[in-house]
């Protein structure tokens, strides 16, 4: 009983997505217009509105859009503009059918979601973002995409500069490595983007202080690559070891005490003299 | 389809974003805003222009400055435009922060005021609801913009030296509240907004959620100034008008309230201002308002229940004990109860004062028989009197606390014990109680319908239940019923045994027992004679046809309380005598006699037979020669037969003096004395002639046969001097009191000993305790009395103390 009525209703929400993704083609009742130089983008208002409080706020009638009803955008890339439009009806982009590094272009998706407030883009990108970079990396790509990340997007924005900073840390010593002039790109990258080098000397050198909170622990397969870790008592904690990528899933704090490493005190401390 | 991605747009990046610049454009789209041109302004362009400068790391900057924006324009702008509505009749204010004016004046330019201020709020409601759309990518402003209100708005002084706008708001409100307390109408949904407003501010800018705006200054400022209101209404009502009045004002006071914090102020208020006027209406004036004039003592004379109940609900709100009203029922109960008591005793005093009076003024004639007679009614009076009252006083409460209190178990558990103190402050109540129940199974009960006997028998009851002194009241009972039963004087046997069962399930099984014992003495009795008299008659058939007939009453000894038929001034006399004097019957009685006494100890044997005869009577035929019935039935008592058989005996002529008679007879002196007094004296049945003829019958009097007797009736019933008192007389009183102590003393020793027995060793305190409790359900036991008990107990070696105890204890010697 119950699960055939959960199937129902999936195949019902799955029948509305569709429905929903078939108007951003058909543009049947669309009542906005969204314009960017000479591009016009023809979209529906509710669909527009409940996904992005950007336009929400914009058409809410107080301002020239609400009583027009053409929200006029500048300084964007239509690409990615059509890319979000695309997103926002289907809840998915594609980012392989572009010139562009996807790494880039997921850059790119990320700033304009949070620019938009389009609703759970930036964490889509990221994670694509994320996927793609294990690869690349090493390529012009990636230093573009860093680029562009911290002129185009706020500092409190940390998801994105995190993952960006995670794999430039594990490939630093390449990355950095001046005698090595396949990373000239990146170096001068990194020379262009102040803020950009800050953060990574900041996550390169550690202040002492900051283990003092961390636990050094091995990777639980058989690289034993060793990494710091946060985590508390009563958490879990995922581990995908970027070593031999591999995937450890949520484990307990208690099971991840048996791969720790205790670190032993470099002096000593002797016993006061005259014993008891 | 494949588009090209772009290299990053520098433009985008904005390197050659300006601040000032486009603050200057972000400012102009504010003012516009502000003064409420926003529909030309383009939204995305604000919204891009802020979120350059938010990715140029200016965010904080951006912020301050919008601060600083908003400050200037409610502080300059915003702020005078309400000043402005700061007409004369509200600045002229005098020393109690009322101002001067009308207050219809007042009321418009109050209003006015409301308008502009709640205009004010609410656009900056607005605005700032935009600008934080605007801003959508910077921290929020609008936090900060509400603490802005609160500082340029509300708390700057409207000038120098003068209140701050929040100062005066607050007295508009409760002035204009004020208005709408005495009936004016007011804009309530005005107030309502500015009440919104206050609501929506925070003191500080740690926004703690009990340190509204509303609240601190606000609500605190009302709450007093309605304590101050109603102090001063409550003080003013209760002299001024009555209670009635009072409390239905009291009552719609708090309904009053209660609507004003929904429609005029917050609903959080409600708790808060309805303690208020409860205190200062109710609480505080409780008391005031009960002891008025007009107040419960008036209500229930006067029998006001709706006002009654008023000032329950009045006291309920504010105490479930209702303390005040309960005291006030129960003063009220216990004048009343005095004065039915008082009532009833001076009722009943009002006979012997006269009897007395009648006395001293004919020393020498004696009691003449009417002043007796006139006693008994007159304590029968006194009795019927109390009860009845006693029982309408219970039905008046018992209706005032169904219908003003709904029944309510505190207000009604104090009327009942306040009852119970009246009845048991009454030293006669229990002799009462049994006199009342004897008037009506001897007259009441006549002609009255079931139902009305089976009401009669419940209110009885009624009153029986607060007695705390049930064993006197046995003791009366049994007396009464005695006369009732031996004399014949009961209307119906049903209705007694009817209260009998009443009574035993009202107050136990062994308060009854010996009630129905002597109900099965009459049956008895009932079977012997008729088995006497069928036993004679086969004895001696047709023998002798003369042979008086008996009917007899054989009671057991300790069941029935004998001493009751005993005159006043023999009873002592005789049980200080010890035994009474043979009685010399003539033989016609004594064959009778004697036949019973054997027929008896054939059925029982080992039973002793005492003769009553001062109890009995007797049916003659009585034959007068001058008479104008050949024939008298004469019904008399015993002793008077005996008298009369013994003239019968003598010559037609013979006299015999009363030392004769008495030589003859060995009736008791003063029984004779009575009887010869109804035989030669009471011209009805004067069938002696006394010599001297006079009232008194002395020593030496000779009697003689009165062959000139003549009455027209047929049967004659000579009655005997007052033949023991219906009621007691003091010393009566006395001798029942002394003898019911008596009985109680045996009752608590008796307790005392099954308690130790059972429990072998007890302490002091214990023992009484358990004492009490046993005991309760008979009598309230003095606890002089059982120490007494206790001691005489000790010196009879039934207990001893344990000398080594902690506390004082006793053991039980077995």
């Amino acid at each position: 009983m119950a699960p055939h009525y959960e199937q129902t209703q999936e195949k019902g929400i799955a029948r509305l997505a569709r429905g929903l993704s078939s108007m951003f083609v058909s543009k049947n009742f669309a009542d906005l217009q969204v314009v960017l130089d000479d591009r016009t983008w023809l979209v529906h208002r509710n669909i527009v509105c409940c996904r992005s409080d950007f336009f929400a706020r914009a058409c809410e009638g107080k301002f020239m859009e609400g009583k027009q009803c053409i929200v006029g955008l500048h300084d964007d890339d239509p690409d990615v503009l059509d890319k979000m439009f695309h997103y926002i009806y289907h809840n998915a982009y594609d980012d392989a059918d572009t010139d562009a590094a996807p790494v880039l272009l997921n850059v790119r998706m990320v700033a304009i979601a949070e620019k938009y407030f389009v609703d759970h883009l930036a964490h889509l990108a990221i994670s694509k973002l994320n996927y793609f970079a294990a690869d690349a990396w090493a390529t012009q790509g990636f230093a573009d995409a860093i680029e562009e990340a911290y002129t185009t997007t706020a500092d409190c924005d940390r998801a994105l500069r995190n993952t960006l900073l995670d794999i430039v840390v594990q490939h630093a010593h390449d990355l950095f490595d001046s005698t090595q002039a396949k990373f000239a790109h990146f170096q001068s990258m990194a020379a262009r983007t102040p803020s950009f080098s800050a953060e990574v000397t900041g996550r390169l050198a550690p202040p002492l202080a900051a283990f003092a909170d961390l636990g050094i622990y091995r990777c639980p397969y058989k690289c034993r690559v060793l990494f710091a870790s946060s985590m508390r008592e009563a958490q879990w904690f995922n581990w995908f070891c970027p070593q031999c990528a591999q995937m450890m899933p949520s484990k307990s704090f208690i099971w991840w005490q048996k791969h720790r490493m205790v670190l032993r005190p470099s002096v000593e401390v002797a016993d006061g003299y005259g014993g008891n | 389809m494949v588009s090209k991605i772009r290299p990053p747009r520098r433009g985008l990046n904005g390197a050659d974003v300006d601040f000032h610049t486009t603050w200057g454009i972000l400012e102009t789209a504010f003012r516009e805003i502000h003064t409420k041109n926003a529909s030309a302004l383009s939204f995305e362009e604000l919204y891009r222009n802020a979120y350059k400068i938010v990715l140029k790391k200016k965010g904080e900057e951006l912020y301050n400055r919008v601060a600083h924006f908003e400050e200037q324009w409610l502080g300059t702008n915003v702020r005078s435009g309400i000043v402005k509505t700061l007409s004369a009749p509200l600045m002229l204010t005098d020393g109690a922060g009322r101002t001067l004016a009308t207050t219809n004046e007042r009321r418009e330019a109050g209003e006015k005021f409301l308008k502009s201020l709640k205009q004010a709020w609410e656009d900056h409601q607005v605005c700032m609801g935009m600008l934080t759309d605007v801003l959508m990518y910077m921290p929020s402003i609008f936090a900060k913009s509400m603490g802005l209100f609160r500082d340029q708005i509300l708390r700057t002084p409207v000038r120098q030296g003068a209140p701050t706008l929040l100062e005066i708001l607050t007295r508009i409100i409760l002035d204009q509240i004020q208005m709408d307390r005495d009936g004016e109408s007011i804009d309530q949904f005005l107030i309502k907004s500015n009440v919104y407003m206050l609501e929506g501010l925070y003191q500080s800018s740690q926004e703690v959620e009990d340190a509204k705006l509303y609240l601190k200054p606000f609500e605190r400022e009302f709450l007093r100034q309605s304590a101050e209101f109603y102090r001063d209404e409550g003080e003013r009502l209760l002299k001024e008008s009555d209670a009635g009045t009072y409390c239905r004002h009291a009552k719609r006071r708090i309904d009053e309230e209660n609507d004003r914090c929904r429609s005029t102020l917050s609903e959080s208020t409600t708790p808060k201002i309805q303690a208020v006027v409860e205190d200062e209406l109710i609480r505080n004036k409780m008391k005031g308002l009960i002891e008025m004039e007009s107040g419960v003592a008036f209500m229930v004379d006067n029998d006001k229940l709706h006002e009654l109940s008023l000032v329950f609900d009045l006291e309920a709100r504010v105490d479930p004990r209702k303390p005040e009203l309960t005291k006030a029922m129960q003063k009220i109960i216990a004048e009343m109860g005095t004065n039915i008591n008082n009532a009833a005793i001076a009722v009943s005093e009002a006979a012997p004062q006269a009897e007395a009076a009648t006395a001293e003024e004919q020393p020498e004639e004696g009691k003449s028989k009417g002043a007796p007679a006139k006693a008994i009614n007159q304590q029968t009076v006194a009795a019927l009197k109390w009860v009845e009252e006693i029982l309408t006083l219970k039905d008046r409460f018992d209706n005032i606390c169904k219908h003003s209190f709904v029944s309510d178990q505190t207000v009604s558990t104090a009327i009942n014990r306040s009852m119970a103190d009246v009845i048991n402050a009454f030293s006669r109540g229990s002799e009462y109680i049994s006199l009342f129940i004897d008037d009506n199974m001897k007259r009441g009960i006549k002609d009255k319908s079931e139902a009305e006997v089976d009401a009669t028998l419940e209110k009885s009851i009624l009153v029986l239940r607060y007695l705390s002194d049930k064993d006197i009241f046995e003791t009366y009972y049994k007396k009464h019923l005695c006369k009732r039963l031996l004399l014949k004087k009961s209307q119906s046997v049903e209705v007694e045994k009817q209260m009998i069962s009443r009574m035993k399930i009202e107050l136990g099984n062994s308060f009854t027992l010996k009630l129905e014992a002597m109900f099965k003495d009459m049956t008895l009795s009932e079977e012997l004679s008729n088995g006497y008299r069928n036993h004679v008659a086969g004895m001696n058939e047709g023998a002798n046809e003369k042979r008086a007939e008996l009917s007899i009453k054989v009671l057991t000894s300790m069941t029935w309380p004998l001493e009751a038929f005993r005159s006043s001034s023999d009873g002592g006399e005789q049980e200080g005598g010890g035994g009474r004097t043979q009685i010399i019957y003539p033989a016609s009685i004594l064959r009778v006699k004697e036949g019973f006494e054997r027929f008896y100890s054939q059925k029982y044997s080992g039973r002793k037979l005492t003769w009553q005869n001062n109890m009995g009577d007797a049916d003659l035929k009585a034959r007068f020669p001058n008479s104008r019935h050949a024939v008298h039935d004469v019904n008399c008592s015993t002793y008077a037969m005996l008298i009369l058989l013994l003239f019968n005996e003598l010559p037609t002529n013979a006299t015999a003096s009363l030392e004769e008679i008495e030589a003859r007879t060995n009736i008791p002196l003063d029984d004779l004395k009575r009887n010869l007094q109804s035989l030669a004296v009471a011209p009805k049945t004067r069938f002696l002639i006394k010599e001297p003829m006079s009232r008194d019958i002395n020593a030496g009097d000779r009697f003689k046969w009165n062959s000139e007797y003549n009455s027209k009736f047929l049967r004659i019933k000579v009655g005997v001097v007052s033949a023991g008192n219906k009621v007691e007389g003091d010393r009566e009183r006395k001798e029942t009191e002394k003898k019911n102590n008596d009985s109680r003393g045996f009752a608590i020793e008796a307790a005392v000993v099954r308690i130790m027995k059972q429990r072998k060793e007890l302490a002091h305190a214990q023992l009484l305790t358990e004492t009490i409790t046993q005991l309760t359900h008979q009598f309230r036991p003095d606890v002089n009395m059982i120490k007494k008990r206790v001691e005489s107990l000790i010196e009879r070696e039934y207990l001893e103390r344990i000398e080594e105890a902690p506390v004082p204890s006793y053991r039980y010697l077995a």
